[in-house]
């Protein structure tokens, strides 16, 4: 009994800590951006609470947010949802269909996501400036996917080797083509696995950094990422204040999705992780 | 619909090994028969059904639907499952588990195209014949094994097929389930008059169910014939120990030097004619002698053609009771109506001489 | 794969062969073209000096034997280096921890898991910014907490000193990428049959001899596959950098990435495209040692 009290506050304390690492962070930035000064910390400025900050980013065309946040939104959807569909199409494939190769091409795709981004990116950028792309939402898009398959392959087969092949042969003798048992009897079956995909691709598209970084040179197809990263003051005075509001109306979403959905999330991670 | 399997070969290629899953089959299922593929696990009796499916390609040989060629490899000849008007039962039922039982049943005539209102029609009459219109909008989920079977086959005959396949339908449900089952299918098959083909290793299944039996061993047909056929003459030992629970006695046995007798463990038991032609036609001078256990009768020392064995074993089963006797090195199981015998008891073995199957040796 | 004549050519495999290959072409033709072939145009274009404006002329390993004595080259080698040899292995250990939290049965454990994967979540240029402000000399979070705390007298110079940007550093990227860790280990520790765990309290083991001799040992698979991930995610580095340091102090926590970014910020796309070849290879490198020695990991199960 001794054992388990002491494994109790042990544990509860380690919560505490936990949950205090991880959102000491936020809550310093949903301060600062309530605040009418940054450095309210110091002894001599007090904290005074204010809407300013988020006023000035959401109407301020200037700082140009609502642009940014116009671009992610509609590149991280497309792409993930592009992404969603190429993969399971190949998931199926690799499942269901007997091609040689099959697990070489899983392997490849394994190999694809240890690449590293700037071994890619000064290439993409000289093809996407040769054919007039820099700065359109496609050449996100495009290599978004391309760089999201991979993980997102790896998942879906995961999911889509649990359902039993007996259920393909009962659509196959209900006539159904390979294209009708993905669409109307593997994909509503793994749907939840492949929400779980989904959730995932528009995380890491929307958080993508370098891509956005280098293909894009002006505000109006830049992303959350690229323009928060980049937000200086006019007077060399950096503006806290806007760059947290700005944070926080961008993680806002983020974390009510997390929050939601955080069995999703977690699921298609460690089906992608235990697969590795 | 009548189907014909002509010379029907199966071989799968892995990088690993190569086996034959069937071998030479032929077969003729007349239209209407309810015909049952029987076997133990491995006998290539699945890989048979799922090839009059359409699930697999045969190696070589051919099936004919009404002497129209549906799969022959050598004249490049491939129909799809749903080109054959086929219908499957598997056993695992695999019902579409996103949708309703309704949908579940609608779904191969919704994907044929059909309109709404013969869509509708042909789901009711379906459910109305399996007795499941109540269940429509339930999930699979929530229904009993004994209901998810019934959709099963609902969604089997919604498109009036040609030919029905059950794969091991009955094996997943309880044993008094089961039982209930079976009276119901044979009846529906009766009623519907649909060429069935049923895939079981349960003996007594295939017994109660067929209207003629294939037994199937290694990928080989051992012996077709009517389940009474089956059981009274056996034409190789497997199918001679397969059929019938509990299974007939094989007693290695020899020919009598003056070859009017069989000779087992040092005793002698005259056999009549017939028997002896077959055991004189054999390739050695031994031989099984096969008799069912309730073809023998425990009698009174002394009888003519009795044999003595000693008592191993006795199972008091209620209705009946198995004593295991020796002779000799032979095991033999005799089914009695009493229990008071006991281990190490000596008895005496009355054969039904006109019961007794003879069989060549194993190798 | 519908057919109007019954009677067609039936080759076996065919219409599987034909349909895997429709399904399995968007997805090839994706990654070929966006980011095979870009990598095989920096690999060419590595052999070739390419500075904006001057003609582009071939120069073979040139770039790469310039690579062998720049200094700022080899510093940013040393800093990713370091930073994977001191992130990696605090993200594990804190992500065990974390993990057994996670696996706890609790009635926050919906909300611990979901307040775990927030700091992922969100974006690294995000995080970055508001790390970049808390490590602030004069009115950040952390002096505050320092101060608090009275640890030094003086503010500490985080992001102006090589030591304060390194830990810095060092510090946001375990916070954010912990909770990745944390997640692929609690994989591995529920994949533990509880039956042990039941078994070690029948014989009286104590919570550390438990973990000691079941806990650590079955979860090994997990840990080196979180291990092989984070080493070689953590060699890409470049968001954090970019936003935290800007690889500063003097280049002194310019990852390889930023380093080879700079290049391509000047249009030198040779000498940056060099530098990538060679992240490319220190990655490929790893990998194969991961490869050799997790062969035989698992297997002294």
């Amino acid at each position: 009994m001794k054992d388990s009290t002491a494994r109790n506050s042990l544990t509860y304390t380690g919560i505490v800590l936990a949950l205090l690492f991880c959102l000491l962070p936020f809550i310093y930035m949903a301060a600062v951006s309530f605040s009418t000064r940054a450095d309210f910390l110091t002894v001599e400025t007090p904290f005074t609470f204010t809407l300013d900050n988020f006023r000035a980013v959401l109407t301020d065309t200037s700082l140009h947010f609502t642009a940014y946040f116009r671009n992610s939104m509609l590149i991280s959807l497309v792409s993930a949802a592009i992404c969603v569909a190429i993969a399971s199409l190949a998931a199926y494939a690799i499942t269901r269909l007997e091609f040689p190769g099959r697990m070489l091409l899983l392997f490849f795709a394994l190999a694809v996501s240890m690449f590293p981004q700037i071994g890619i990116v000064g290439y993409l950028y000289k093809f996407m400036a040769s054919v007039g792309w820099v700065n359109t939402p496609q050449a996100l898009i495009l290599p978004y996917i391309a760089w999201i398959l991979p993980l997102s392959l790896w998942i879906l087969v995961s999911y889509f080797s649990q359902i039993p092949r007996e259920l393909d042969k009962a659509a196959f003798m209900d006539g159904c083509t390979y294209r009708q048992t993905l669409i109307r009897v593997i994909l509503p079956v793994a749907a939840p696995g492949v929400f779980s995909v989904f959730l995932l691709s528009f995380i890491f598209a929307f958080n993508e950094f370098m891509f956005a970084l280098m293909l894009t040179t002006n505000y109006k197809a830049r992303t959350i990422p690229v323009g928060i990263a980049l937000f200086q003051g006019l007077h060399g005075q950096t503006p806290w204040g806007n760059i947290m509001a700005a944070s926080v109306i961008t993680t806002l979403p983020v974390v009510i999705l997390t929050l939601i959905f955080q069995r999703r999330i977690i699921g298609g991670l460690t089906s992608g992780a235990l697969k590795g | 619909m009548r189907v014909v399997i002509d010379h029907l070969s199966k071989e799968f290629h892995s990088l690993r090994r190569h086996t034959i899953a069937l071998q030479n089959v032929d077969i003729v299922i007349e239209d209407g028969e309810f015909y049952v593929l029987l076997g133990p696990s491995g006998c290539g009796k699945s890989t048979l059904l799922n090839i009059i499916a359409g699930l697999e390609r045969p190696t070589r040989g051919s099936v004919h639907f009404d002497g129209t060629p549906v799969a022959d490899p050598s004249g490049r000849i491939f129909l799809e499952p749903k080109e054959r008007n086929v219908a499957f039962v598997f056993q695992n039922y695999a019902l579409y588990p996103h949708m309703t039982v309704y949908e579940n049943i609608a779904f191969p005539l919704r994907i044929a195209r059909e309109d709404k209102a013969s869509i509708s029609a042909a789901v009711e009459q379906a459910a109305a014949t399996l007795g499941i219109s109540d269940l429509f909008h339930a999930k699979p989920a929530h229904l009993s094994g004994g209901q998810r079977q019934r959709v099963a086959i609902a969604r089997a005959i919604v498109r009036k097929p040609n030919v029905f396949l059950l794969d091991e339908p009955l094996s997943n449900l309880d044993a008094q389930l089961r039982v209930l089952m079976r009276t119901e299918l044979k009846e529906l098959q009766k009623r519907l008059g649909i060429t069935t083909v049923y895939v079981t290793h349960d003996q007594v299944e295939a017994m109660s169910l067929g209207h003629r039996i294939a037994v199937l061993n290694k990928g080989c047909i051992e012996q077709v014939g009517t389940p009474q056929q089956l059981y009274d003459s056996p034409a190789t030992p497997f199918v001679a120990r397969f059929i019938g629970s509990p299974p007939m006695n094989l007693i290695p046995a020899t020919l009598s030097s003056d070859s009017h007798a069989a000779v087992i463990a040092d005793q002698n038991l005259v056999l009549p004619g017939e028997h002896l032609a077959a055991v004189r036609n054999m390739p050695g001078p031994r031989f099984l002698l096969g008799i069912r256990p309730e073809h023998i009768s425990l009698v009174i020392a002394g009888q003519a053609a009795a044999l003595k064995a000693r008592v191993k074993s006795v199972e008091a089963l209620g209705r009946e009771t198995l004593v295991h006797v020796s002779i000799g090195e032979a095991m033999v199981t005799v089914l009695a109506e009493s229990a008071d015998l006991r281990p190490d008891d000596t008895v005496f073995l009355s054969l039904d001489l006109s019961k007794v199957c003879i069989f060549a040796t194993e190798a | 794969m519908k057919s109007n004549n019954p009677l067609r050519q039936a080759d076996p495999l065919t219409s599987q062969l034909r349909a895997a290959a429709l399904f399995i072409a968007p997805l090839l033709l994706l990654i070929g073209l966006f980011i095979l072939i870009p990598v095989i145009g920096t690999i060419i274009g590595s052999l070739f000096r390419d500075v904006a404006f001057l003609p582009r002329r071939f120069v073979g390993l040139a770039n790469y034997g310039r690579l062998f004595s720049d200094d700022r080259f080899w510093q940013a080698v040393r800093f990713t280096l370091l930073f994977i040899a001191i992130s990696v292995p605090l993200e594990i250990v804190l992500g065990l921890a974390l993990a057994l939290l996670m696996d706890a049965d609790t009635p926050v454990r919906g909300l611990l898991r979901a307040c775990v994967l927030i700091p992922w979540a969100i974006p690294a240029a995000i995080s970055g910014r508001t790390w970049e402000l808390i490590y602030n000399y004069s009115y950040g979070l952390a002096n505050a907490i320092a101060r608090w705390l009275h640890v030094s007298s003086d503010p500490v110079n985080w992001l102006g000193t090589s030591f304060g940007a390194f830990s810095a550093v060092i510090v946001a990227d375990v916070w954010k990428t912990t909770p990745f860790v944390a997640i692929i280990l609690l994989a591995g520790l529920q994949a533990i049959p509880k039956e042990l765990y039941q078994q070690a309290r029948v014989d009286r083991a104590g919570l550390f001899t438990a973990f000691w001799s079941i806990t650590l040992p079955l979860s090994r698979p997990v840990v080196v596959v979180a291990l092989l991930f984070r080493t070689i995610d953590g060699l890409r580095i470049f968001d954090l950098v970019y936003v935290l340091t800007h690889g500063g102090p003097g280049g002194s926590t310019t990852s390889v990435s930023l380093y080879a970014y700079e290049y391509f910020l000047t249009s030198d796309f040779g000498y940056g495209s060099a530098i990538s070849i060679v992240l490319f290879l220190m990655a490929l490198a790893l990998s194969l040692v991961y490869v050799k020695v997790g062969r035989f990991g698992p297997q002294a199960q």
